[in-house]
């Protein structure tokens, strides 16, 4: 057999009941983790982001500021990042590796075409590895290999992570094949 | 080598992404890569200036598979597809563009010289995804490439002579052939160099019995 079948799934992927209930708990956890953060740094009240800051504030009426650019702005690039991912962790869930490789591939082309390269290295820096098919995963750092040197820490420590996570579950061998040119 | 590697179309393994290897005509193979999407397989090829498709594959097509793990390939499929909708109109040229860089902001082909041909621009786009299969630079110089360059020079001039005119300083320059690119994918480690390359596409031309004599240039 030339193409063996050979399952990208990993250890981790063998209850999915329990993993998903897990997964849920650990969502919501890290939602509410996300919607404190922003809260405390990025308060800002306008019209054309209203409906977006009453999902994340759940409502909350908060003070307007004046120059509120640069809150915009984050707000913006943290919660692209936090949604991506997600969508992501979603992908990765309910095996849909080709959603979740498509949505990679348009989602960095997007910031990339508008120069975002700090909303790229905070994708990689809330990513959580161990969530995310292992397709998925190595197609973020497939899709950045161009421009590796523009995300710094962020996509290293990515890698990092990657990396002790697939020694763990595939060994240390299939591990450096995955990783092969992509670090 | 592995000559497991080597399968036809008709076989029905599930694969993401193989090299494809075509020969049509006499003394011209061709190589693309082939992807299944949808259920259907299509070949992601540069065929000539300003041509670079996904097609169906049809004639006699060898596929070799690549060396990597099926996690990794499940990308590259989709990664042809970026690369085809943001540079459809690439040159076709004949040196190997040492300094071409793929720009990621605009998803463009940058810095290539006068253009890539069918092989190099596999080997382009693999290795800017970290897998460099060979490095053509490595790869003699040769007067049956050089006579190649030349017929390939006449045909650009029928209708695009401007740039047939370009292509002229690179005759006999490094070439990487399509069926060494398929002969150096059946190796399990790269970059491998010109003189495995070059067994293994004996080892291609033998096995695939391709119509024409296509192994004139070995």
């Amino acid at each position: 057999m030339i193409f063996a079948t050979s399952s990208s799934a990993g250890p981790w992927e063998n209850d999915r009941v329990a993993m998903r209930a897990e997964y849920n708990l650990q969502e919501e956890e890290n939602a509410v983790q996300l919607k404190k953060q922003l809260i405390v740094t990025v308060p800002f009240e306008s019209d054309s982001y209203s409906g977006r800051r009453r999902i994340l504030f759940g409502g909350d009426d908060r003070p307007n500021y004046a120059d509120r650019t640069e809150s915009q702005a984050a707000i913006w690039r943290d919660t692209s990042a936090f949604q991506f991912v997600v969508k992501l962790y979603d992908a990765s869930l309910s095996q849909n590796p080709d959603a979740g490789i498509d949505s990679v591939i348009s989602y960095f082309d997007a910031l990339l075409s508008a120069d975002n390269i700090s909303t790229c290295r905070e994708t990689f820096r809330i990513a959580d590895v161990s969530r995310l098919e292992t397709s998925i995963a190595l197609s973020m750092l497939a899709i950045t290999c161009p421009i590796r040197s523009r995300l710094k820490g962020e996509r290293t420590e990515y890698t990092s992570k990657l990396r002790a996570l697939l020694v763990s579950t595939r060994g240390t061998d299939m591990a450096k094949r995955l990783l092969a040119g992509l670090e | 080598m592995n000559d497991k590697r080597l399968i036809f179309k008709t076989d029905k393994e599930l694969i993401y992404i193989a090299l494809s290897l075509n020969s049509d005509e006499p003394h011209n193979t061709h190589v693309g890569l082939v992807y299944v999407a949808d259920g259907e397989w299509y070949q992601f090829h540069l065929c000539w200036h300003h041509r670079l498709l996904e097609t169906k594959p049809n004639g006699i097509c060898l596929l070799v598979s690549l060396n990597i793990p099926i996690e990794r390939q499940r990308f590259f499929s989709k990664y042809c597809r970026w690369i085809l909708e943001k540079n459809r109109e690439i040159k076709y040229g004949l040196k190997y563009p040492d300094k071409a860089e793929l720009l990621f902001e605009s998803g463009k082909i940058i810095d290539y010289g006068n253009g890539l041909n069918c092989s190099h621009f596999i080997i382009f786009i693999l290795a800017k995804y970290g897998l460099e299969i060979v490095h053509p630079l490595t790869w003699p110089l040769r007067e049956k490439d050089a006579e190649w360059h030349r017929q390939l020079v006449r045909w650009m001039a029928e209708k695009h002579p401007g740039h047939a005119e370009d292509m002229k300083a690179d005759i006999g320059c490094q070439r990487v052939r399509p069926e060494e690119l398929a002969g150096a994918c059946l190796y399990d480690n790269f970059p491998v160099d010109y003189n495995q390359a070059s067994v293994g596409a004996k080892w291609v031309l033998e096995y695939s019995a391709f119509p024409n004599n296509a192994s004139h240039f070995i």
